[in-house]
């Protein structure tokens, strides 16, 4: 079996290969570069599966909910009719352009519910309930929970002293915990809503957690 | 409509479907916004970067090609270039390469095994990243997902320029021999 040498062009263009595949190659380099690589079939598939692996490696983000009114705002920009967006069910995670109170207020209204604060009374089918989030016995927000098929959770959060991604989790009546949603705090504040996986009286705690683990606050329900 | 593929949704924005394009958005929304937002850091910005991203995917929907990757990685290099350039009007820093690597549901610190347990459909390339030196792993993550380029990548990790250039080459190279990716690229 013959082995040929390497050609000493493919060889003086390794290295830039990757960055070329990455698109941070510039300049002259650049152009070199693809001069060689459009002559060379060798080193264009190098770039094409370099190419794949990094594009490989993006899809390892993480799936974040994006602020409230996000949709609202791209379906405008796209020009997609109210028709069309209202006909589609969402599967997952519903966002509302509402926040704090006027969410509050929309569920209430919307669905006919009396509002039960402080977490003591258990939620029924017509009654939401609040909570207050608490970090070291200081209110860092707080958690209604809305009765309903399906039901809902809105979370606030204040001055949480943390930037950055934070995960809700609830713990049921059963003892199981569950990770509801990922959502941002800029500067330790952020409000998010979400459909609740479990019926909303079988809720028994709501906390935020930070990407390592670390808990942010937490909300006693259903008690 | 919700169960029709990435392809079938992207041939109907290709045509101007509004339908296909709200199944498409909703699908997607949660994916592209992660990226921009942990690429970034700033919700606000991320925000910008996630919806001009997914408008350029419904106008663009026709220059989509199947043979050269799927929806998901399409929209998200899309998203990545947006990012970069707008890391690069904002001179931004670009964040901790380990804070991208910690970020979503499954640790690197776990098993192939361990990641499918915990539901995680990336497992191997998650764990193929995990297996590269840390240092390797870092100018990688810098110069894929920040865009760093190789000069910059030695000026932050305060090494020289080949050494940089040889990390981000053998982590890709590693990654592809680990990881089994398909390509059908022409």
């Amino acid at each position: 079996m013959t082995i040929n040498p390497p050609d000493p062009h493919c060889e003086a263009v390794q290295d830039e290969l990757a960055e070329l595949a990455l698109g941070t190659l510039s300049g002259l380099e650049r152009s070199v570069v693809l001069t060689h690589v459009e002559g060379c079939p060798s080193c264009r598939a190098e770039v094409n599966r370099l190419s794949a692996v990094a594009d490989a490696i993006l899809t390892l983000a993480p799936e974040v909910e994006p602020t409230a009114g996000f949709e609202t705002r791209l379906f405008e920009r796209m020009g997609v009719s109210d028709r069309r967006r209202w006909s589609l069910p969402r599967r997952h995670v519903q966002r509302l352009a509402l926040a704090g109170g006027a969410l509050l207020g929309a569920l209430g209204l919307g669905l006919g519910l009396a509002l039960t604060s402080g977490g003591g009374v258990p939620a029924t089918d017509t009654t939401a309930i609040s909570a207050n989030l608490t970090a070291d016995h200081t209110s860092r927000g707080e958690v209604y929970l809305a009765p309903g098929h399906p039901g809902w959770l809105l979370m606030s959060v204040d001055h949480a002293q943390v930037t950055g991604l934070v995960t809700c989790r609830l713990t049921t009546a059963r003892g199981e915990t569950i990770s509801v949603g990922t959502f941002w705090l800029a500067s330790g504040s952020g409000t998010w809503a979400y459909q609740l996986p479990v019926p909303a009286d079988q809720v028994k705690r709501a906390w935020v957690t930070t990407s390592d683990g670390q808990v942010v606050a937490s909300a006693v329900l259903n008690t | 409509m919700s169960e029709l593929s990435d392809e079938a949704l992207l041939a109907g924005m290709a045509v101007g479907d509004e339908t296909a394009a709200v199944t498409f958005v909703r699908r997607y929304q949660r994916r592209v916004y992660g990226l921009a937002v942990s690429m970034l850091g700033d919700p606000q910005a991320a925000e910008d970067v996630a919806q001009e991203a997914l408008l350029r995917a419904w106008r663009h929907a026709q220059v989509f090609d199947t043979r050269r990757g799927s929806a998901a990685t399409w929209v998200l290099a899309i998203t990545r270039n947006l990012a970069i350039d707008a890391m690069r009007v904002r001179r931004a820093a670009p964040m901790d390469p380990a804070r991208f690597l910690s970020l979503g549901s499954v640790s690197l610190d776990q098993s192939p095994e361990e990641a499918a347990e915990a539901g995680d459909a990336k497992p191997g390339i998650r764990a193929a990243l995990a297996s590269l030196p840390p240092e390797q792993r870092r100018a990688l993550v810098l110069a894929v997902v920040y865009g760093l380029t190789a000069a910059d990548v030695s000026q932050r990790e305060s090494i020289p320029l080949g050494t940089a250039k040889t990390r981000i080459r053998a982590g890709l190279q590693k990654l592809r021999a680990t990881m089994d990716v398909k390509v059908n690229r022409p």
